[in-house]
This record gives C-alpha cells, sequence and structure tokens, in this order.
C-alpha cells in the first residue's frame, strides 16, 4: 500500500547510488596525474608590454647536483623543474646561453604531502614563499600561482 | 524561463495555500536513523569503514531539528610504497524544512531540504611512506600520529517515506563545503569523517537510511485538504435556456 511507484523511485536511486561508488573505486589503478613541478616561463619587458622570452642555449642545474635538468636546449620560453621534496628550498643554476655568464634562482616553500589514492600513493604540494634570484642576466623573478601541484599554470615568470 | 518559473511558483501556492483545514491527532516522536550505504562502502573501498546515525524531530510546523553523528576508519597498506592509518568521529547539526503536505493525518512522508553544520575530529599518521625523485633522490619517511580537526557547511535535499508503521526508507542528496582549508598543513587526509575526500574542498555524496519514529506524543493539528481554488468575482445564477421551448400566449 505504502510503496509502489515509491518503490521504483528508491531502486532507481539505489543503482545511481551504487554506480557513483564505482566510480569512486581508486583502489586498484591510479589514474591521476603525480607529477608535481614548478612550471617556468622566461619574459621580457619591450615598450611596456610582457613578451616571451626566447633563450638561445639553455641550460638548468640543481644547486649540488652534477646532472643537468635542461643542457644547451635552444630556443626555449618555458621549462618545468622538479623541487626538492626533502628540504623546504631548492636552487638552480641557469644559463640562457652558453657563452653567457649563469645566474642562481632560489625558491623557498611549504610542502604538504597528499595522499593521491591507495593506487597512486602520496605526492608532494608545494606552496611558494618566495624566489630570490642573483642579477648578471635576470632582471627580475616573480612569482604568478603559490600552489604547485599536479595541474598548474605557470608558477614564475623571469625577466631578462 | 520566466513562464516556468512562474508556472512553478503558482503550482507550489496552489498545493500550499489554497486548501480546507480540518482538526485531528497526529503522532509526534524521535526518529532514529542509520546510513544503510556507509555499511556498503568497504565492499566497494576495502581500506574505509563508516558508520553514520540520525536523530531528528519536528520542532515548529515541517521544521525538524536534526543530529547526525559517526565514524569513520581508513587503513591503506600499500607494499613498501606506504602505511597510512586514520580513524576519528563527527557531528552535524542542523534542521530540515518539509515541503510536503501531509494528505493524510497519519502519513509523515517528507521531502526536504536542510542545512547542517559539520565538524570532524580525527587522527592520521603515515607510519611509512616513499616518495620516488630521480633527481633531488628518493625519500623515505614517516609522519606521526597527529589530531586533525575540520568543519564544513552542508545542504541537503532528500525524502523520507514511511514503509511500514513507524519505519521509514530514505534517501538524501548532500553539497558539503569545507570551511578550513588546508585542514592538516603537513598531509592531506584521505578521508575526513562525515565530509568525504580529504583533498576536495567541495565534496557530493548520497545518503540512504533506514529510520525508526519513537511515538512520544499525540497532538491536535489542523489538516489540509487540497481543494480547488474558487475564481474571483460573483458566481451569476444560471439562466434556463429557452431553446426548444414555446412561448407561453400573453393574455
Amino acid at each position: 500500500m505504502y510503496l509502489s511507484f515509491k518503490g521504483y523511485i528508491f531502486l532507481f536511486l539505489g543503482l545511481l547510488w551504487g554506480c557513483f561508488l564505482s566510480c569512486n573505486d581508486d583502489v586498484k589503478l591510479c589514474e591521476d596525474s603525480t607529477v608535481v613541478n614548478l612550471n617556468m616561463g622566461f619574459h621580457q619587458i619591450k615598450n611596456g608590454l610582457d613578451k616571451d622570452s626566447i633563450l638561445p642555449s639553455l641550460t638548468i642545474i640543481g644547486i649540488g647536483k652534477t646532472d643537468s635538468l635542461y643542457s644547451q636546449k635552444p630556443n626555449t620560453q618555458n621549462v618545468i623543474l622538479p623541487l626538492n621534496q626533502g628540504r623546504d628550498s631548492s636552487s638552480f643554476f641557469i644559463q640562457p646561453d652558453s657563452n653567457l655568464v649563469g645566474d642562481t634562482l632560489s625558491v623557498f616553500y611549504s610542502r604538504q604531502l597528499h595522499l593521491v589514492s591507495p593506487a597512486c600513493a602520496f605526492v608532494t604540494f608545494f606552496n611558494l614563499d618566495t624566489a630570490i634570484a642573483t642579477h648578471h642576466q635576470i632582471d627580475s623573478v616573480f612569482i604568478q600561482y603559490k600552489t604547485v601541484t599536479t595541474t598548474n599554470g605557470e608558477n614564475i615568470k623571469i625577466y631578462y | 524561463m520566466g513562464k516556468i518559473l512562474k508556472f512553478t511558483i503558482s503550482l507550489l501556492l496552489i498545493t500550499m495555500g489554497a486548501r480546507g483545514q480540518q482538526d485531528s491527532l497526529r503522532t509526534y516522536g524521535l526518529r532514529l536513523g542509520v546510513d544503510l550505504s556507509r555499511l556498503v562502502i568497504p565492499y566497494f573501498q576495502p581500506n574505509r569503514k563508516d558508520m553514520e546515525f540520525s536523530a531528528d524531530m519536528e520542532i515548529r510546523n515541517n521544521l525538524f531539528g536534526v543530529l547526525e553523528g559517526g565514524w569513520n576508519t581508513s587503513q591503506i597498506n600499500n607494499g613498501p610504497t606506504f602505511q597510512y592509518q586514520s580513524s576519528g568521529y563527527f557531528g552535524r547539526i542542523g534542521i530540515d524544512y518539509n515541503l510536503l503536505t501531509h494528505d493524510y493525518i497519519q502519513e509523515n512522508n517528507l521531502a526536504y531540504v536542510g542545512l547542517r553544520l559539520g565538524h570532524a575530529q580525527f587522527h592520521q599518521q603515515a607510519s611509512h611512506y616513499q616518495l620516488i625523485d630521480p633527481y633531488w633522490g628518493n625519500i623515505n619517511s614517516s609522519i606521526p600520529l597527529h589530531s586533525v580537526q575540520a568543519s564544513w557547511l552542508e545542504f541537503v535535499a532528500g525524502l523520507k517515506v514511511e514503509a511500514l508503521k513507524h519505519f521509514f526508507i530514505g534517501w538524501s542528496i548532500r553539497a558539503r563545503i569545507l570551511l578550513n582549508n588546508p585542514v592538516d598543513p603537513i598531509l592531506t587526509p584521505y578521508v575526513i569523517p562525515g565530509y568525504g575526500k580529504g583533498a576536495a574542498k567541495g565534496e557530493f555524496d548520497v545518503n540512504y537510511s533506514l529510520y525508526y519514529l519513537i511515538p512520544l506524543f499525540k497532538h491536535k493539528i489542523e489538516v489540509p485538504r487540497i481543494s480547488l481554488p474558487i475564481p474571483s468575482g460573483k458566481l451569476k445564477k444560471p439562466v434556463p435556456s429557452t431553446k426548444g421551448k414555446k412561448k407561453r400566449p400573453t393574455k
């Protein structure tokens, strides 16, 4: 007497809920992005306008490391850099051309461990605090997006 | 769009407003519920165990005070990569407003919208974790057990239908907005008890619950009865038709 049409509504919604749960089943497969990198772009101010700056032969090495992240990469406007997950700062040697004196960029941040899913495990998210650089070639450094996660735009702008 | 809105409002006003009234007795009481959907979660997500209870009572006509509470434990063991544990409690306080009119005196069905304020208190730890970093070097570390709190605002819409006398089944759809973000500056929680995924600033959820109404007292109420709206203006006395009738000759 009480249930007829209502019963069908509940059955339908039960199936919907089951579907909702199964869609959220993230236990076995890692389908999310786990790549967290600092996104950095090179710029210059021309006639009062922000223009892209193309570096002719870019070399970037992490301070304290011997391996280069970029080695004389031609015509580069932006790069992605891994931040050190074990410390609250990372420093990089940045040389825009092989015959120019390079600069050192230091980035300071706070870290947050993020459990993506049981299958994807942990990644570190960063919240940028400050960025400073020497001024052999670099004019200024500007933090655009403070949060460095799996999805982010250009975090740091470097002006030459 | 405007016409649809006008029609919907008119329909609502007709069903809620234009009705006669009659005095009768109605049962009031405390309705206790258990969320059945939480019992099913471990079959889909074996690392989670949840439980949720609720209590509601009509405090004014069609307005219900609601208390909800429960707990969650999460335990994930992903071999050499990480081990994570969390457990804690949550509570919600709020109100529901019933949109249905009662056609029968004993029918306590509800179609409601509501608001909740939720709070969770829980502990979490990563007894071991490994971060793979081919450039700066891999990290093997741990985060000790620590206390975390979270608060959120919740919008609810749902149904409660009396399937048997004093027994109700119901579902609700919930939209939650986290009020303190980040909840934990060191480690994003996998699950916030009573809220959902710890990484989400907003969360949707569906609950399926079974309720029992403990009848406490009966109260005389005015029972609404739907009647057709009377058109405005005076009713004219119907004029008898003279068609086909012979005109009486006048003397």
